[in-house]
């Protein structure tokens, strides 16, 4: 497991900041207790967000790739969750399936994906993204085409907040030792020069492809649990343009690469977004057309 | 299948062809000559003069990256598609807002033609024959006056053509406004043949780049012909399987296309110069 080998310097440097960050834990536990339930939705949704950004930041950061296809999985895990728990499977039971199915997916899928790089990569996976909406409205036996699958109602919103709680930690924890693993510093390196990496020995294709399969776990885990809050999985909207963008914006915002980044900006843009849909609901795309010319500018100064 | 069924689907699709070709000439002008992108298929949502939108397009360009092509157009793709992808989402969050319908048409033109058991678009006819019409114009610019030599200098040697004094942001500007100025009239035609909605844009253009990455850079020919063969194949499948699942096979059909020749299919690996 060389891939996974972890300076212990740096668990040991970070053990102070347990005490606060178990606070944290628990105060976000008990919100939902103490403020209702509109706290406690506003929460998950940030929850998944974090998770989201932290995990497209896999690909979108420390490998550097312009990627649009985290959708695609978020869908994906959406959809099986939710025929699971349509056939009586316990919640995570359901989640477990969606990550264990979409696990040879994105191992199948990254074999072709990467042999594209730049803007053709991310033109690549935003039809990937496509495909996936268009393949759950074409089989109505299962998915129930495209208007979409509802699920009996969600009768312990704890469980599923506790769950959305857990994966967000797992998630950023997961990220944060990948910084500084041997996997993330390969990442990194393919980012700085593909061609320099492969030739000090570094296995490009499977570090590229383990990224994509690391990066995919989580958002399907999402995805299922976003099913499950709303009880309702429509392809427009679990395949749609949004799920891949907004990690993606939350990613490049801050400093992608880094766990606080994607985690700063997860938070900054799902509190805009939650603010702009209670004031200004027509404003929310143009939002993303904004900043997405910001980064790309910003990305086009970086580079010359 | 029988012939007559077979021939009809056959020009059918060529006519559907048509629009794809002229989505895919637009960008090839942009994407494989100098490696630029453009949201095109969302401007077909627009029904306007073509003038106004080359001038958008002009504008467009010199507002927000320009600035931004400081070196070879390759290094440039990833941060014009972020760009152009958010002024599309500006356009189309605007177009819903402004514009209170969600759905237009028009009614068709030109008679249908009928030619024994035979059935011809009167619509789709004019607009395939618009089509080789403007690429034959597109054509004859590129290859015989100063302006579309000095494109085609700037797309075989970056370096080379800016030494001997072609300016790479002033020709990038006068191709990106000819291919946003396609790219609406192309709308035009698409207006009088399917509805249109604001969301319409993002398959469109996708299917049509990656009939322009396919089909290799620095021709109009073969993403014209890549165009009407797409055309053709969809209405091909839609009939065994269903229009549904002739927008997914194409879509996964031209996925795996690029996935097996990344470099398009016409250049070897050495030449290619996107991505």
């Amino acid at each position: 497991m060389a891939y996974l080998s972890i300076k212990t310097s740096k668990l040991k440097r970070s053990s102070l900041l347990l005490i606060p960050l178990a606070a944290l834990i628990l105060l976000l536990y008990l919100v939902p207790n103490l403020w209702g339930s509109y706290a406690r939705i506003l929460l998950f949704t940030i929850l998944l967000y974090v998770t989201l950004a932290v995990s497209y930041d896999v690909v979108g950061g420390l490998l550097g790739y312009l990627y649009l296809g985290h959708g695609l999985f978020f869908g994906l895990g959406a959809y099986i969750t939710a025929l699971a728990l349509k056939h009586g499977q316990p919640l995570p039971l359901a989640l477990l399936l969606g990550a264990s199915l979409v696990f040879p997916v994105a191992a199948f899928l990254s074999l072709p994906l990467f042999r594209l790089h730049g803007a053709v990569f991310a033109l690549a996976t935003l039809g990937l993204l496509l495909l996936g909406g268009q393949l759950a409205s074409n089989l109505p036996d299962l998915t129930g085409g495209a208007a979409g699958l509802s699920l009996p109602p969600n009768t312990n919103p704890m469980l599923t907040y506790s769950l959305a709680l857990l994966l967000t930690l797992a998630a950023v924890l997961m990220h944060w030792l990948l910084c500084s693993s041997s996997l993330g510093l390969q990442l990194n390196s393919i980012q700085e020069n593909e061609d320099m990496a492969e030739s000090i020995g570094i296995n490009c294709i499977k570090a590229k492809r383990l990224a994509l399969i690391i990066s995919a776990i989580p958002a399907a885990m999402a995805g299922g649990l976003h099913a499950r809050e709303i009880s309702f999985v429509i392809p427009a909207e679990a395949f749609g343009l949004e799920n891949s963008l907004a990690p993606l914006l939350m990613c490049l915002l801050f400093r992608p690469g880094t766990t606080w980044g994607p985690l700063l900006g997860a938070l900054t843009l799902s509190t805009a977004q939650e603010l702009i849909w209670t004031t200004v609901p027509s404003f929310r795309l143009s939002l993303y057309g904004i900043l997405l010319i910001f980064i790309g500018m910003q990305r086009a100064k970086r580079q010359a | 299948m029988d012939p007559a069924t077979f021939i009809q689907l056959l020009l059918s699709g060529l006519l559907l062809g048509g629009i794809y070709a002229m989505v895919a000439v637009g960008l090839a002008l942009c994407f494989g000559v100098l490696g630029l992108l453009w949201p095109t298929g969302t401007l077909v949502s627009f029904i306007m003069v073509p003038l106004f939108f080359a001038g958008l397009g002009w504008l467009t360009f010199r507002c927000f990256l320009q600035s931004s092509l400081k070196r070879s157009p390759r290094d440039f793709l990833v941060p014009a598609l972020l760009i152009t992808l958010g002024l599309s989402f500006i356009l189309e969050e605007g177009t819903l807002t402004l514009w209170d319908r969600s759905m237009a048409g028009l009614v068709s033109q030109f008679a249908t033609i009928r030619w024994g058991q035979i059935y011809l678009s009167g619509n789709r006819l004019v607009v395939l024959i618009l089509m080789l019409a403007i690429s034959a114009v597109l054509q004859i610019w590129l290859t015989r006056t100063d302006s579309g030599r000095r494109l085609r200098a700037l797309s075989q040697e970056p370096t080379g053509a800016t030494l001997v004094g072609i300016s790479l942001t002033q020709e990038t500007a006068i191709a990106f406004a000819m291919a946003t100025a396609l790219a609406a009239m192309a709308g035009l035609f698409y207006v009088t043949l399917f509805t249109v909605s604001p969301h319409l844009g993002l398959p469109l253009t996708l299917k049509a780049l990656f009939i322009v990455v396919i089909s290799g850079s620095g021709s109009l020919t073969r993403p014209l012909a890549g165009g009407l063969a797409l055309g053709t194949l969809e209405t091909m499948l839609a009939a065994p399987f269903g229009a549904h699942w002739a927008n997914f096979l194409s879509i996964g059909l031209l996925l795996a296309f690029l996935c097996w020749r990344p470099q398009g299919l016409f250049t070897s690996k050495r030449e290619t110069n996107i991505g």
